[in-house]
């Protein structure tokens, strides 16, 4: 396998800051304890982070789903495959939150012990898998 | 707490700190560089530290560089990098003007753009990078309250001390600007507010020149000697003249001048002196050749130059030149009361540390086993019982109606005044408890109830020594020529002494208009030894202006 075009790398740093940055931008600042025990602070925050993950400059708010779509549209083939695993793993969290659906958007997902734990679980492997990525490709 | 400015085209820092780094204040956040550019130079607060964040996505227009011709790209991937790039391209760009100015730029060492020379980041003494790949406000509030640490420590290696008042640490940022801008500079204060300390310890280490600082008082140098003095002379230009000689202005070729009391300079002289700002031209005495400098200008004055120039007595295109828009005046001790205790601690230690208080301390310290090896002693003062006694520490206790006398005392001759006050408070304080090292001291015989890592300040010699200064104002009736001497209880010899010498040298100077020089004839015998009698006189704290004053009358 060859090494990572600067455009990829590039491009890939931008999902980095995009995502990685913002997709617990305000949740990882909250204590383990409150994760456990839920806090209508903690689903405000997880709300932001996963439903607003980027706003743009008009007010409009775009889901972690829809910044990973955009930061690999256009990819090829041959540039997914050596982005993988470490897109697959991030792939399959976002999907997992977009399928939380309405339940996300109203708040009562949070309610649920299970779904916070996978939540802060799933939050914390975009960020480590987009920092073992983004590594490999500066290493080329 | 500090004051921070965050510069982001987002509020999602500005919304994070707020939540998590409550204790610091935010100004309102700047949005591209032409906003943080004005920001800075106008805030009412000084600001402190700046967090900048790297990605801005905003419009063209306002992205670094203006002039975007010779980059290379289609404008889409131009633009593109360079609002991935856009913090350092401002950090790049404010540099210049805040060279001190701690900046935290928003991203780790892992997530700097490619092509991004790091190392010369690395190498800049106040751009930080964040520790932490993505941020964490815990981690940052971390980093931000250690790089305000540090700052605060390196200025407690300054020896100009500027205090935690808003009104100081402005004034300290402004003048590193003044300082390492081409333009001269008017400091004023009064007697002993420490121009001349300002001017060689801060102005000229800042100013980035590799050139000498050299200082010349021009109240103390002869008018006759002037010219010769700052522009040099050269042979034979007069009689005394029988070599060649520099002039200051030579001598601080790339380097700093200080006029002291400008003042004092003639009119004629400061035409010349005109040129050399104006030209960087000047003529030695007896030359017909020009020759040139470049000098940093630092001149100080006790006196209104307005006022000087409407009486015809300096020159206006002079002061033009002077960049009076710019002019610092530092302010009197007595308008230093919001941190005095600050101020007096960090004094006390001053005054301990060299000379025979340094001397002194030691003594004490090894008579007590307190020193704790090479360190030495760190000197502490309070005005309440301290609490328990710490290895290699010794404080004074100073009694709260003492502590009371030395804010609310007038201090004409201000920080050198203070300091020789606290010089001499410790002096008097320790060599009672050392010269009588012989016999049984009385601290040992009850050793367990007196501390003596703790030594108050008698509040008799606080008083007295206060009242040392005080003489001046009731010293005019009577004989013009006599000293009196009041015999008062517990009076130390030094106390007397001094105030004989004061009212001594005070009569001298009014019998012979003020002149200094003649009062060295008489004195030490040496017509030119003046300056060393206004030193003197400076140390015993007696207040020239008004006597000055006095002698114009
Ligand atoms: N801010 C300060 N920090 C530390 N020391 C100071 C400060 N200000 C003054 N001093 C001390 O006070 C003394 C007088 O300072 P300096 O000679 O600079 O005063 P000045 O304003 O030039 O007075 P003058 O007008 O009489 O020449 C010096 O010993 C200096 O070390
Ligand atoms: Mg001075």
């Amino acid at each position: 396998m060859g090494g990572f075009s600067s455009s990829l790398t590039e491009r890939l740093m931008s999902l980095k800051h995009d995502l990685g940055k913002y997709v617990a931008w305000q949740s990882a600042n909250l204590d383990d304890d409150e994760w456990r025990d839920g806090s209508a602070r903690l689903t405000a925050a997880v709300q932001r982070d996963i439903l607003g993950t980027r706003t743009t400059r008009d007010g409009v708010r775009w889901p972690a789903w829809v910044i990973y779509e955009a930061g690999v549209e256009g990819m090829t083939a041959a540039e997914r495959e050596q982005s993988a695993p470490e897109l697959g793993r991030i792939e399959a969290h976002v999907r997992w939150m977009e399928s939380l659906g309405e339940r996300l958007t109203s708040g009562a997902a949070l309610d649920d012990q299970e779904v916070r734990m996978r939540m802060l679980a799933a939050q914390r492997e975009i960020r480590a898998s987009l920092r073992e990525l983004v590594q490999r490709a500066r290493r080329g | 707490m500090a004051n921070i400015l965050i510069i982001d085209d987002e509020d999602t820092y500005l919304e994070l700190c707020e939540r998590h780094l409550s204790e610091h204040t935010f100004v309102p956040p700047a949005r591209n560089f032409r906003e943080a550019k004005e920001r800075l130079a106008s805030s009412p607060v000084p600001i402190e530290l700046v967090l900048l964040d790297v990605h801005f996505n905003i419009e063209e227009a306002e992205l670094l560089p203006a002039d975007k011709s010779g980059l290379k790209g289609s404008q889409r991937e131009v633009t593109e990098r360079l609002r991935r790039t856009q913090g350092f391209k401002i950090l790049e760009a404010l540099r210049p003007g805040y060279p001190d100015l701690p900046v935290v730029v928003m991203t780790s060492v892992e997530d700097l753009p490619i092509g991004l020379d790091a190392e010369r980041l690395d190498a800049e003494d106040y751009t930080y990078l964040l520790d932490d790949e993505y941020l964490d406000a815990r981690a940052l509030r971390v980093q931000v309250q250690s790089i305000l640490r540090q700052r605060e420590d390196s200025r407690e290696d300054e020896t100009f001390y500027w205090g935690t008042t808003r009104v100081m640490r402005s004034l300290r940022q402004r003048l590193s600007v003044l300082a390492r801008g081409q333009l001269p500079l008017i400091l004023t204060g009064p007697t002993g507010s420490g121009k001349s300390l300002l001017a060689r310890e801060h102005i000229h280490r800042r100013s980035g020149r590799s050139g000498d600082f050299v200082a010349v008082d021009l109240s103390t140098l002869p008018e006759s000697l002037m010219a010769a003095h700052l522009f040099g002379v050269v042979k034979g230009a007069y009689t005394g003249a029988t070599a060649n000689r520099e002039g200051v202005i030579e001598r601080a070729k790339g380097g700093t001048l200080f006029l002291d009391e400008i003042g004092n300079l003639s009119l004629e002289l400061q035409k010349s002196l005109l040129l050399v700002l104006q030209d960087h031209k000047y003529r030695p005495v007896g030359s017909v050749e020009e020759h040139s400098s470049d000098v940093k200008l630092v001149v100080a004055t006790n006196e209104d130059l307005g006022l000087m120039v409407r009486d015809g007595r300096f020159r206006e295109d002079l002061l033009m030149r002077l960049n009076p828009a710019t002019a610092v005046r530092l302010p009197s001790l007595r308008d230093r009361k919001d941190d005095f205790e600050e101020l007096l601690a960090y004094f006390l230690r001053r005054v301990c540390a060299h000379g025979y208080n340094k001397d002194l301390l030691a003594r004490y310290a090894h008579r007590h086993g307190l020193s704790s090896g090479e360190d030495g002693l760190e000197v502490a003062v309070v005005t309440q019982k301290p609490g328990a006694a710490q290895p290699g520490r010794l404080t004074f206790l100073l009694h709260k109606s003492s502590a009371g006398s030395l804010r609310e005392f007038e201090w004409p001759g201000n920080f050198r005044q203070l300091e020789m006050v606290l010089s001499n408070l410790v002096t008097f304080t320790l060599v009672s408890l050392v010269e009588d090292a012989g016999a049984p001291s009385p601290v040992s015989a009850n050793a367990a109830t007196i501390r003596t890592d703790v030594v108050p300040f008698p509040v008799k010699t606080v008083v007295e020594l206060l009242r040392g200064f005080s003489v001046e104002e009731d010293a005019s009736g009577g004989d013009e020529d006599a000293v009196e001497v009041l015999v008062r209880a517990h009076e130390s010899l030094n106390a007397v002494s001094c105030d004989v010498e004061r009212q001594y040298l005070e009569r001298l100077y009014l019998k012979y208009d003020g002149d200094l020089d003649r009062i060295a004839e008489l004195l030490l015998e040496d017509g030119s030894a003046g300056r060393k009698v206004q030193l003197r006189m400076n140390q015993l704290g007696i207040r020239l202006r008004v006597l000055q004053r006095r002698v114009r009358s």
